[in-house]
């Protein structure tokens, strides 16, 4: 026992002098009684996620943290994700095989006949790294800020945040607000698409691709865009009794700038429901959005009871709630079950729409993504933890997660009445984390 | 039965007269504890020395930096005249003397599961320690443990160390 | 369903909830509580509020990328109130 636990601070032990020797040592005064390397701890975690038929991803996480003192720390924390796949592009299924450009130009795809038309240009690698100080202030405060970037082929993502937090009562209520402000740029390959220009799709009609490349230049606008978010975060936590502890947020975010999704069309359909052409969406310029949190974990003998439910609210006209539950239960051995649910539901955005009718005036703003639709959506998962020989955290989570969209309309005109038009999601995923 | 009750009473009494703690005063329930006598008894033989006392308990994280420095403490400044006793708050002692395991402790360990002792100190927080001069007045107290301020701790009981014992008449 | 007005949202409506949640603390909050040395149990790693904020983080990105609403979590409390 002695022995593995020693083997286990060599290696620590090993990483925390470099990174000390980065970091700078000011802890002279100590080291005759303390271990510096017990003063890091490691985080890890890789999920594979994948649609069925659409869409997978796979990240990874690294986070190493040095606590010096009590709320006394810094955090480093890298991510990597990778996406493949398809998802949908937002123009309507038809009863005929369809064809459309690729959002950089340069190539075409097809869709099968009454099948959701997907756009599966790739989508690559993403890199984001985290830094975050942490240190108390005054008597009774913490204080803490941090700088986020994260980087894709065609995306930057900058932000800084801070926040303090007040302790009250013997700690028993905290009470945090924080501010996060962020910039966002995105340079899309093939320039970024006119709202409400048609796409251009090559189906013979060009005598030569420079034609093409005339007429589908003259769909492009800027070369690229950005926009800013600014998030407020305002919270209460209170300590009820002995066994339970609960919380209560209120958060406001404003972005404003570029926010539509430049490969998300629009079809505009006739009275039987044949597409005529498909339309670059349109979303406002501005987005405020507030939610309301609450959490509360209550402990029963061998368990844990972890419940929350967000109310969120915006101007786009989507409301939306969020119901989650775990339950944590303790095993033999240092091990523990966790089964998990949640429950969410959302209400469409103001300006969203499955299609056009062609008989319909272009409104100011218009979206087919049905992230912005009516739909609900589910999650269960079960995760299973247990701690190693050397006193290491590892778990596996396996979850399912489904949506189901709600169609407001009626009835469609024409053959859409006998498709299928809101696609499905079907996904699930798969978590491994590991602790030391 | 009732005659040995007295008689403890008196033992306790003659303690207490020796030793005048601020925040510490009787009350009926004190003389039927037994973290509270083992704590009066280990307060009698160490009549006349410094004595840190330290709250701590398994779930406290900074216990477990204070715990080596309590221990250097202990190495340098036994011999002149330093005691300590550290106070156990665990509701489950197993939780404590595994916490001892992987923090071996070379001082006294005393377990207070129904917390009546911190109730009598009234601790304002985790981890809390006390110091003791040598005629039993509590001279010096802080809440947490910071690597920052061990200079001021040690700053502390080395002040009192220095002190000598008031004459008792 | 509260439909709100861009324009007049922004100090109105967080000086309102600000000042809400300080009457809570004034008021209520000051009874409940437990004693510093009474926190074993929500000292333990699965009480806190975040027990795993990789997993967290994780399904963060999954449901920002798939819903329109996402964040409202936050990160201070709770815990071995030590100090």
């Amino acid at each position: 026992m002695q022995l593995v636990k020693q083997k286990n601070k060599t290696v620590a032990g090993a990483i925390a002098a470099a990174a000390l020797s980065l970091l700078g040592n000011s802890a002279k005064a100590d080291g005759e009684f303390w271990d510096f390397s017990r003063d890091w701890k490691f985080n890890s975690g890789i999920l594979y996620y994948g649609e069925q038929d659409r869409v997978s991803a796979l990240e990874g996480v690294f986070s190493a943290t040095h606590e010096k003192d009590l709320d006394d720390k810094f955090n480093f924390k890298i991510v990597i994700d990778s996406l493949t796949g398809a998802s949908p592009s937002g123009a309507v299924v038809q009863p005929g095989v369809q064809t459309f450009t690729r959002p950089s130009g340069k190539g075409q795809y097809t869709v099968n006949a009454e099948e959701i038309p997907l756009d599966d240009t790739f989508r690559d690698t993403r890199v984001q790294v985290n830094s975050q100080w942490t240190s108390p202030i005054w008597d009774e405060s913490i204080v803490s800020y941090g700088v986020h970037l994260s980087k894709e082929y065609d995306y930057l993502s900058t932000a800084v945040n801070g926040n303090i937090a007040w302790n009250f009562n013997q700690k028993n209520t905290t009470f945090s607000l924080g501010l996060s402000l962020a910039k966002d740029s995105f340079d899309p390959e093939g320039g970024v698409p006119i709202p409400f220009s048609s796409m251009v799709i090559d189906m013979g009609q060009f005598a030569n691709p420079t034609e093409f490349e005339t007429a589908f230049d003259l769909t492009r606008g800027t070369t690229s865009e950005d926009k800013e978010t600014l998030d407020i975060l305002m919270g209460i936590t209170q300590i009820i009794n002995r066994k339970t502890v609960m919380q209560f947020n209120y958060s406001y975010s404003d972005v404003s700038g570029y926010l539509n999704d430049p490969f998300k069309v629009v079809s505009r359909v006739d009275q039987d429901g044949i597409a005529l052409e498909h339309l670059y969406e349109s979303r406002p310029d501005k987005r405020v959005k507030q939610s309301f949190y609450w959490q509360a974990k209550h402990y029963l003998t061998g368990s844990v009871a972890d419940i929350s439910y967000r109310y969120m609210t915006d101007d786009w006209e989507i409301d939306s709630h969020t119901i989650d539950y775990k339950h944590y239960l303790t095993l033999d051995n240092n091990q523990y079950l966790e089964p998990q649910i949640r429950w969410y539901q959302q209400s469409a955005a103001e300006f969203y729409q499955p299609y056009l009718l062609e008989q319909s005036i272009i409104p100011e703003n218009i979206s087919a993504d049905t992230r912005l639709g009516e739909f609900s959506a589910l999650t269960i998962g079960l995760k299973y933890g247990w701690r190693t020989d050397s006193g290491n955290d590892m778990a596996i989570r396996l979850s399912y997660y489904e949506q189901s969209m709600k169609d407001s309309l009626s009835s469609h005109p024409g053959v859409l009445n006998d498709l299928q038009i809101y696609p499905d999601l079907k996904a699930f995923f798969i978590q491994y984390t590991y602790d030391f | 039965m009732f005659v040995k009750n007295i008689q403890l009473l008196k033992a306790i009494t003659f303690a207490l007269g020796v030793i005048m703690i601020t925040n510490f005063y009787a009350s009926a329930a004190f003389a039927n504890s037994s973290a509270k006598q083992k704590l009066q008894k280990r307060l009698s033989d160490y009549q006349g020395q410094v004595i840190y006392i330290d709250f701590w308990a398994s779930w406290c994280k900074p216990c477990r930096k204070s715990f080596p420095w309590m221990n250097s403490l202990k190495t340098r400044f036994y011999d002149q005249g330093l005691r300590i006793l550290a106070v156990n708050l665990d509701k489950d002692q197993v939780l404590a003397k595994e916490f001892i395991k992987n923090n071996p402790a070379l001082f006294d360990i005393i377990f207070d599961t129904q917390g009546e002792i911190a109730s009598e100190f009234k601790l304002e927080g985790m981890p809390m320690s006390f110091v003791l001069d040598r005629n039993g007045s509590v001279v010096a107290s802080h809440v947490g443990f910071n690597s920052k301020k061990i200079t001021d701790y040690e700053a502390e009981i080395v002040e009192a160390l220095n002190q000598r014992e008031l004459a008792n008449d | 369903m509260i439909k709100i007005i861009p324009a007049q949202i922004n100090c109105s409506i967080i000086l309102k909830v600000l000042m809400i949640l300080c009457t809570l603390l004034a008021s209520g909050c000051s009874n409940l509580g437990v004693k510093p040395w009474e926190r074993d149990l929500l000292a333990k790693p699965e009480m806190a509020l975040t027990s795993s904020p990789i997993e967290a983080g994780l399904d963060e990105h999954i449901y920002f990328s798939k819903e329109a609403t996402s964040g409202g979590r936050s990160f201070a409390g709770g815990g071995c109130g030590c100090n």
